[in-house]
Order: structure tokens, then C-alpha cells, then sequence
């Protein structure tokens, strides 16, 4: 039996499979850094808050801030989302931020391979001077 | 011309390659659970060390008419302590002008741990020194 293009025949096999791994580090990769730009957006927009003179305003300047970090690293507005806990906002307490954003796997760059969406979440907490002027 | 016998030799190569693959998935991953761990610890240590730095000694203030801003060592390390939650304190200490914080967290790891690394040890440090009478930023 000739055994021309058997190769080829196989390599049609099992390029799906290679295609999914490859998928999966291109995947892997960009989930690994929107992880890292929510956490960003925590932490600066937790920074931003506790310079506010009143908790109404920390929430505005957090989330203004938020919006900033996230736009430079390329999030989408629309599927994050930040919340800040002003607490009791006296001097010496804390503000705490949660972030959650969603990624659609198939908008990732992966060839639309992977199904679902992932929720990335990132918390931060950060303190209020003691002796600030408001 | 043709060599006898290369059947299935697609299927062998591609499975080295996938386990190749497979492990690369496994370092981007896992490289990135692992960043990420660490810039949560340290935003804890940064955040929990401003907290400590900004507990200065009043009276010292007070009797230098505003012009020594230094800290309450005790005050500072507890209220650093205070704010570092389900982190290993390595170290914490406070003098009047500064205070340092190291922490560490064990992060699990999703792929590699089938290969025998089922976690990595993150630590971060922070020092936060008290200043007073901020204007301008860089001031």
C-alpha cells in the first residue's frame, strides 16, 4: 500500500489540536495580563479616593481614576466594573476598592477558539492619612 | 524517492511538540498567577507601610513647633500590623524615620503543578517614610 501523503493526512489531523494549544497560550497570555491591569485599576483608584475631602467625592475621583487606569491598559469600559467601600472615611481608616472585569474568551486573539468569558477580580485596601487637611 | 516506514510519523512529533506546548501554556500561565501575586503583595506591603508611616509622634511634633515629623515606632508597627491580613509578616520594623515591611504569601499554581512546582513563595517589601506638609508633589 502507498503511503504518499499519509503525512499531509495526519498533519490535517492533528493541526486542530495544535491550533487549541496555541489558542490556549495566546488565551493564557492576555488573560494573564488584564489580571494585571485590574489590579492596577484597584490600586490607583484606591489612592486616588482617599485624597478626596468628602466619601461622595472619593467614589467620584476613585472611579475617574479607575476609568484612566483602565482605558491605558486597553480594558473595555463597559465590562468593568469598580466599587469603593469609603467605610467610615475618618482620617487614620480605610477605603477599600473592588474591581471586576469580564473577558470574552472569544474576542480574545485566539482565532475565536475558546468558549466562555472569565471574571477577574482585584481588591485593594489603602489608608486614609492620619493628619490629612480636608 | 521514498523511504519505507514513514507512516505515523506526523502523530509522534506532534505529540512532543504538544507536550512543549503544553508546558509553555503551563510558564505563561503560571508566570502570570505568579506576577500578579506579586503585585497584590505588594500593594498590601505598600499600602500597610503608608499606613504605619503616617502614624507620627505628636508630641515631638508639638514640641518642635512642626518641624520634626517623626514616628511613633510602636504606634507605626501596629498600625501597619493591623492592615496585613492573611499574609506571612517576614518582617516589620519601625524606627522614627521609617517604617519596613516584608510579607510573604504561598501562590498555588494551576498548570506546572502537574509537573511537582504546586507552589511559589511570593514576598514583597515596602518602606514608608513620614513626611509632612505636602504642597506640591516632589515637594
Amino acid at each position: 500500500m502507498s503511503e504518499r501523503g499519509s503525512a499531509a493526512v495526519e498533519a490535517l489531523l492533528v493541526a486542530p489540536v495544535l491550533l487549541v494549544l496555541i489558542a490556549l497560550l495566546v488565551g493564557g497570555g492576555q488573560i494573564t495580563s488584564d489580571q494585571a491591569a485590574v489590579r492596577a485599576v484597584a490600586r490607583e483608584s484606591g489612592r486616588m479616593a482617599v485624597t478626596a475631602s468628602t466619601p461622595s467625592e472619593a467614589v467620584e475621583l476613585g472611579k475617574a481614576r479607575g476609568g484612566e487606569v483602565a482605558a491605558g491598559y486597553g480594558l473595555d469600559a463597559s465590562r468593568l466594573g469598580v466599587s469603593i467601600n469609603t467605610g467610615s472615611f475618618e482620617r487614620g481608616s480605610d477605603v477599600e476598592v473592588g474591581v471586576t472585569y469580564t473577558v470574552e474568551l472569544s474576542s480574545l486573539p485566539a482565532f475565536g477558539l475558546l468558549p466562555g468569558s472569565a471574571r477577574l477580580t482585584a481588591t485593594h485596601t489603602e489608608p486614609i492619612d492620619r493628619y490629612m487637611s480636608r | 524517492m521514498r523511504i519505507e516506514g514513514e507512516s505515523g510519523q506526523v502523530v509522534p512529533m506532534v505529540t512532543v511538540m504538544s507536550l512543549g506546548i503544553l508546558v509553555m501554556v503551563g510558564l505563561v500561565i503560571d508566570a502570570g498567577v505568579m506576577f500578579a501575586a506579586r503585585r497584590d503583595l505588594q500593594a498590601t506591603a505598600d499600602s500597610a507601610a503608608r499606613a504605619g508611616a503616617s502614624v507620627i509622634d505628636e508630641d515631638a511634633y508639638r514640641a518642635s513647633d512642626g518641624q520634626d515629623s517623626v514616628l511613633d515606632p510602636t504606634g507605626a508597627e501596629l498600625a501597619t500590623h493591623r492592615r496585613l491580613h492573611d499574609v506571612e509578616v517576614v518582617k516589620l520594623s519601625a524606627s522614627p524615620q521609617a517604617v519596613f515591611v516584608r510579607v510573604a504569601r504561598p501562590q498555588p499554581l494551576l498548570i506546572l503543578g502537574f509537573l511537582g512546582f504546586s507552589e511559589i513563595r511570593v514576598e514583597a517589601d515596602s518602606t514608608a517614610r513620614p513626611r509632612t506638609g505636602i504642597l506640591m508633589p516632589g515637594s
